[in-house]
């Protein structure tokens, strides 16, 4: 049965300017991403300063952005996601932890933000 | 060692004379290789395990558990950390790891060593304490090789099919969560309808016609809800399922990616130094300097066109088994191998400081073809250090490699 995902969620606030999203898969992992504006797939694969539209038409919207990271250290399994989220009013960068159930396991983290206005 | 005699006489012999040999003709490239860490090789000593810790907790830990209630100086103790990666480092990205600038470089390779060792010649005197410190760094760490690249390609896609799956399992999974109660329900329905049928049937109440219309009504939602909930705990399972099957191809692939980290393609370069103290008689107040190493390590491979070649030059001061004496290894080796035939050339030259009769060199060229159930055909031929007598020996072997050892056909010669 598939894990529960390391789960981080939390508002954004937008501005008129265009968002941008990064995905940062730390602890030297390997990880890939799929990001869902609402219901819909806008991106796959790394995710590095990805524009998702500006502020005023994304209010409202729900990014939700899964990454899966796969553990490929022999001797740690360490693993870290950070979203980085730029063009809102703040620069947001969050970071969740986590590790696998086994060695050279996967571990889904899932990360959701609410656009919403200031 | 088992020597298949009928074939001696087929086969070159090896030639070399009675007297025994300075430097051991079993001196190859691959022992001049650090195989553990440094502290441990200036020891010149096999530690039972060495203790790598990766957090501070582990290493605070191994070096208190190393110096034991008597605080001596432990009999065969080695530790090896590398302090970078004694702290977490959440914003490391694989690219940046295999992309690094050299002060980065420095960070990550860098390891130090500790390695002790006791021994007494009698029982009635103290055991001398020996303790040596090493560090080791790449200076080049190469690149990954094509296949690594290749494996993390197919890591990245089955990890975008995983997502997409998973995705669609959060979806179905909340329909498929009702189907206790959506069977309860049903199983409700049907007993009142199945009551109200027989009232009706029997008897003459003409308003319970409505009820039971009604009944029949709810009982026909139930049973689509029944069945859309095992449609959806069926495809719940089906996904879950295929997740399981991704995540064990994943898994693979993820210690396959490990194995080919250690062996990355390009040039690397590794440096270790270190140094070994001596406490005669475990005394603090008896201290000295006991001998240092250097190892330097180049290394140029080429996986996909199957060729390697390694540079070894090592220096050791002090050494026990030649009298301590300071003494300079050099060896280079280029390997190259297609599919089942192995071809490679070998020298390693040994300089004695101050002693040019145990200073010498040899090479010898290699080929091994592998044969069916992992047995392997070697032959070797070259030149062998010279011995007391003057003479250089001429290598010429052919060995049957069983994958549990080699058996000589041709023995060796003493």
């Amino acid at each position: 049965m598939a894990r529960k995902p390391v789960l981080h969620e939390q508002d954004y606030e937008v501005s008129d300017r265009a968002i941008r999203l990064t995905v940062v898969v730390g602890e030297r992992q390997v990880g890939s991403s799929v990001v869902f504006l609402d219901d819909d797939a806008v991106a796959n694969g790394d995710v590095e300063d990805l524009p998702l539209g500006d502020g005023d038409r994304l209010d409202g919207k729900i990014l939700t952005i899964y990454t899966l990271v796969t553990d490929i250290r022999r001797d740690v399994d360490d693993m870290a996601v950070t979203w980085i989220l730029g063009g809102g009013r703040h620069r947001v960068s969050a970071t969740a932890t986590g590790t696998p159930a086994k060695k050279f396991g996967s571990q889904m983290f899932k990360g959701i933000f609410h656009f919403v206005s200031p | 060692m088992t020597v298949l005699s009928a074939l001696v006489v087929l086969l070159p012999m090896r030639i070399w004379s009675q007297d025994g040999p300075d430097i051991s003709s079993e001196l190859r490239l691959d022992d001049l290789r650090l195989s553990g860490p440094p502290a441990l090789s200036l020891l010149g000593i096999a530690a039972s395990a060495v203790t790598r810790p990766n957090t501070p907790r582990a290493l605070i830990a191994s070096l208190i558990s190393a110096t034991g209630e008597s605080g001596l100086v432990p009999d065969g103790y080695s530790l090896e950390t590398s302090p970078y990666w004694l702290v977490r480092h959440p914003a490391l990205t694989i690219k940046d790891y295999y992309h690094a600038s050299l002060g980065e470089r420095l960070r990550y390779f860098t390891a130090f060593s500790v390695a002790t060792s006791r021994s007494s010649r009698h029982d009635s005197v103290p055991a001398d304490a020996r303790v040596s410190f090493a560090a080791r760094t790449l200076l080049f760490n190469g690149h990954p090789s094509r296949v690594m690249t290749a494996t993390l390609d197919s890591v990245r896609q089955l990890q975008v099919t995983y997502i997409t799956r998973y995705r669609v399992l959060e979806s179905v999974k909340p329909s498929a969560s009702g189907l206790g109660a959506a069977r309860r329900r049903l199983e409700r329905n049907e007993e009142l309808l199945s009551t109200l049928v027989t009232k009706v049937l029997v008897g003459p109440e003409r308003e319970l016609r409505d009820s039971t219309l009604r009944t029949l009504a709810r009982r026909d939602s139930a049973r689509a809800q029944v069945a859309r909930a095992e449609a959806a705990g069926d495809e719940v399972a089906r996904l879950e399922k295929q997740l399981e099957t991704l995540e064990g191809y994943l898994a693979r692939f993820a210690e396959n990616t490990a194995e080919r980290d250690a062996e990355p393609d390009g040039f690397t370069l590794e440096l270790a130094a270190g140094m070994r103290a001596l406490f005669a008689g475990g005394e603090w107040d008896r201290e000295r300097a006991d001998g240092i190493g250097v190892w330097v390590t180049p290394m140029y491979r080429v996986s996909p066109s199957h060729v390697e070649v390694i540079g070894i030059g090592r220096y050791l001061t002090r050494v026990d088994e030649l009298d301590e004496s300071d003494v300079l290894d050099l060896g280079v080796r280029a390997g190259w191998d297609a599919g089942k035939a192995g071809l490679s050339a070998e020298w390693v030259r040994r300089n004695v400081r101050d002693d040019d009769s145990r200073s010498s060199s040899r090479w010898a060229a290699v080929f091994d073809y592998k044969l069916p159930a992992r047995v392997s055909l070697v032959a070797s031929f070259g030149s062998d250090f010279r011995r007391a007598d003057g003479k250089r020996p001429v290598v010429a072997t052919l060995g049957i490699n069983l994958g549990i050892g080699a058996v000589m056909l041709v023995p060796a010669g003493k």
